[in-house]
């Protein structure tokens, strides 16, 4: 079984456990066990003498039955007294209380005259009982044997709206539980519902404070608060301001509900602000300004009970939307949503048909029972939101860094690539150099002494000598390319070793006059090479031609005619001297130039009678 | 006077037989054997041990390296050079690293070959200036290393590095000699023992690995 079905089946389990919960509560409401030395006093007596004092015995008492609703009264006022006559053989010997099960608005209770208590102020603003049962205890000895007369004092606010249900007569032992067990679930419920709603939508605030632009949250907050608003009247009995103004605040609440229900079920299904949303929220601000505007009589008459059936009817929007919401989706949250608010407005039906007097008042109101199952759906799924929101945004971390990472590994890898595209290339064009160098030195000897061979040539010597060369020059090649940190000295002295031999057959002794160099800028292979050549051409020039006994190379720094830093090596001879300009023409003199100016050098030469001096001028950058 | 004996391992039949007539010329050189593979080789000094080995790096059956680092274990007193076409750094240091005294240009005049051959015996060993500009790298990063005791391997002193520096930039033994007031015999023994202090040390760093890989220990 996946997910999403399991998930489908809880909805419907919970759903049905609630359903289960509300209806047992309410049959638990209805009834009340009581055991049999209860009385329940039925026929009573009224009178609608409006007075705090105690009725006159020129009283008219008019026999009638509890539960007794003023709203069918001839003319209800606002006040009357009940009496109840008991008749008793032997006086009790335990201790006897009276129990009022429902009484709207407040009620004092004597007994042969004596005051046994009262629900609170009788004065306006009248404190408001009507959500919760009384007892008065009463006291030992004052149950006289015979006739014992009570009197109850009920008043209200409004003259249709007073009502007294059973009053019960009995052993405290036996009338306290029953008391305490309806106050339990009238009054203690309520209030913990009411403090749950308060606490509820006050945590929802401070969320929506941290996320303003989640809205949602906002208008839950709302309309929990607007519903504990409303809720307050089934708690406090004595209210802190008029009875017009508690009743206001209570009706206009009540409108304030489904309205901001509405907007929250729209954030919350994804849906923009739109226009009839607003026109709403009018309807709601003139509802509530003409409530507090009618006159007192139409108020309570007529303008409650129209703004309670205006709120169930605004109820059916936000309920119907989440139906035809679930229907497209089929979403096991918006099912739990579409039925914990269905399960509510049929609730708040009943709470209607109370106030339209259709039904018993004695057992109150009963649409308030739903916040709990309400509060605990709508939190759970705006939770849920929540989390996935993190959860969401957790994943979308994890996997931006792993982005992330893969981009890095892609970038490495170009370079990588670049890099070796790079080496590759140098790589071919060192190749291409070594060939080319091949070619012109070594190459070359091979071929003429080949050359040599095929004319006939038998001499060993010459063609040693040939050969020897071609193996001269490859061994410049490998020297050049010894890793030399770019010391030109070290370049000269490999030189040296190479034409040591021939100097020494040619009984030429070689001055080595050199100094420290700074390091020449990029003096790689190809440098080193051309410098040797040019050298080894320079020293064999002066073996050939120049009929000297010495030869001195000398390095230093200097300056050239630009005035550009570099290094210089000279070579200088103690011949016959020649002519420069013509030197200059020769071929041999040719490739030096030609080498010199491959690596950004220049060749100078002077000579005399005394010798003569070949300079290679090198830049250091 | 004095005659050495000398094994020449050399896989090219003519250089073999050149080098071979080339030494024996020498009055006071004689070749005991002039062999073309490892194999012979070492048959021959399992006669005995000759006082100076000429070896190739490129042997048909292994390699020369082997055969100078067997000789330098068993028998240090023998001399090995290595020859080569070029001498270049990367094959001469390798065999100064296995244990040769010097390197022989396969290609160099009868005077040449007998003067070398002398010369090592005489307890010198040629150099190079790039050679010697490869050791002062070597050493000084040996120096610089941080490395943590015991640390096996050797440094140079300052003699030997004065000796290199000059040799690096191109002076004759004769020329480094005259400069740091010594004989040209003391410039190649100096050398000489710079090259042992290579050979140690590419030992003691193949004792280092393995002291640092855990394969052996010190023992205190």
């Amino acid at each position: 079984m996946n997910k999403t079905l399991l998930y489908k089946y809880s909805c419907w389990v919970l759903l049905v456990c609630g359903l289960a919960a509300l209806t047992a509560l309410l049959i638990y409401l209805h009834y009340t066990p009581m055991t049999d030395d209860i009385l329940v006093m039925k026929r009573v007596e009224f009178s609608t003498q409006q007075s705090t004092d105690l009725p006159k015995p020129d009283t008219i008492w008019t026999p009638t039955t509890l539960p007794d609703d003023w709203w069918f009264h001839q003319s209800p006022g606002q006040e009357g007294w009940y009496r109840i006559t008991l008749t008793l053989n032997v006086p009790p010997n335990r201790l006897w209380g009276i129990y009022l099960h429902s009484v709207t608005m407040n009620a004092a209770v004597y007994l042969n005259n004596e005051l046994l208590g009262t629900g609170g102020r009788f004065r306006d603003p009248v404190a408001r009982n009507w959500n919760r049962p009384l007892y008065f205890a009463i006291p030992n000895g004052l149950l006289k044997p015979g006739d014992n007369t009570f009197l109850i004092r009920v008043k209200t606010e409004s003259p249709s709206n007073g009502l007294l249900a059973n009053v019960y007569l009995g052993p405290a032992e036996s009338l306290l539980p029953v008391y305490e067990r309806r106050l339990l679930v009238r009054y203690g419920f309520s209030q913990v519902i009411v403090v749950m709603s308060f606490v509820a939508s006050g945590f929802l605030l401070v969320l929506w404070s941290r996320r303003r632009a989640d809205t949602v949250y906002l208008w839950f907050a709302l309309t929990i608060l607007a519903w504990a608003i409303h809720n307050l009247s089934l708690i406090v009995i004595n209210i802190p301001m008029s009875t017009r103004q508690w009743v206001w605040l209570n009706s206009s609440s009540l409108t304030w509900l489904p309205i901001c229900a509405i907007i929250f079920i729209r954030r919350l299904l994804g849906a923009p602000a739109q226009r009839h949303e607003r026109v709403i929220v009018l309807l709601g601000i003139v509802a509530t300004l003409l409530l507090a505007a009618i006159p007192e009589a139409e108020f309570y008459r007529y303008g409650i009970l129209v703004n309670s059936v205006f709120a169930l009817l605004l109820g059916l929007y936000p309920v119907t939307y989440a139906l035809r919401n679930f229907i497209q989706t089929r979403s096991g949250d918006i099912f739990l949503l579409m039925a914990s608010g269905t399960w509510m407005l049929l609730l708040g039906v009943y709470d209607n048909l109370f106030h339209m007097h259709l039904i018993n008042r004695e057992y109150g109101l009963i649409m308030h029972y739903s916040a709990p199952l309400i509060l605990f759906v709508f939190v759970s799924i705006l939770l849920k939101r929540f989390v996935g929101a993190l959860n969401e945004s957790e994943l979308l971390n994890l996997s931006l860094e792993s982005n992330i990472n893969k981009k890095h590994l892609d970038l490495e890898n170009n370079y990588k690539k670049l890099r070796t595209l790079e080496n590759q290339q140098l790589l071919i064009e060192e190749r291409e150099r070594i060939l080319r160098d091949m070619h012109d030195g070594m190459g070359g000897h091979l071929v003429s002494t080949l050359a040599l061979v095929d004319n006939g040539v038998a001499d060993r010597t010459i063609l040693r000598s040939s050969l020897q060369q071609a193996l001269d020059d490859l061994r410049l090649m490998i020297d050049s390319m010894e890793d030399v940190d770019g010391d030109v000295l070290t370049v000269l002295g490999m030189l040296r070793q190479r034409l040591e031999s021939r100097l020494t057959q040619a009984g030429i002794t070689l001055h080595w006059q050199v100094q420290n160099l700074p390091a020449i800028e990029g003096f790689g292979p190809q440098k080193a090479l051309h410098v040797m050549r040019i050298l080894q051409e320079g020293i064999t020039n002066i073996i050939k031609h120049a009929q000297s006994l010495t030869i001195t190379l000398s390095t230093g720094e200097s300056l050239n005619a630009q005035g550009a830093e570099g290094v210089f090596i000279q070579l200088c001879d103690a011949g016959t001297g020649f002519c420069v300009e013509e030197k200059f023409q020769g071929r041999g003199m040719h490739t030096m130039q030609r080498r010199a100016n491959l690596i950004g050098g220049q060749l100078t030469m002077h000579s005399s009678t005394s010798g003569s001096c070949l300079q290679l001028w090198l830049p250091l950058r | 006077m004095q005659t050495h004996t000398v094994l020449i391992v050399e896989d090219d039949e003519n250089t073999r037989t050149r080098l071979a007539s080339i030494v024996s010329a020498h009055p006071q050189l004689t070749v005991t054997a002039a062999v073309g593979t490892c194999l012979e080789a070492q048959a021959e000094l399992k006669k005995g041990f000759p006082d100076v080995l000429l070896s190739d790096l490129g042997l048909p059956d292994g390699n020369g390296l082997d055969l100078i680092r067997f000789v330098t274990t068993h028998h240090p007193q023998t001399e090995s050079m290595v020859i080569t076409v070029f001498g270049d750094e990367k094959n001469v240091l390798a065999a100064i690293e296995a244990g040769a005294s010097g390197y022989l240009l396969k290609d160099g005049n009868s005077e040449y070959i007998g003067q070398s051959i002398m010369q090592m015996l005489a307890g010198g060993s040629p150099i190079s200036a790039s050679i010697a500009r490869f050791l002062l790298k070597r050493f000084k990063s040996a120096s610089t290393e941080p490395t943590p005791s015991p640390d096996p391997r050797p440094a140079l002193t300052a003699r030997e590095q004065a000796v290199l520096e000059l040799v690096a930039k191109g002076f004759s033994y004769v020329e480094i000699a005259k400069t740091l007031d010594m004989s040209v015999h003391t410039v190649t023994s100096h050398i000489k023992h710079i090259y042992r202090k290579l050979a140690v040390n590419s030992r003691s760093e193949a004792v280092f690995e393995a002291m640092q890989l855990g394969i052996i220990k010190l023992t205190q």
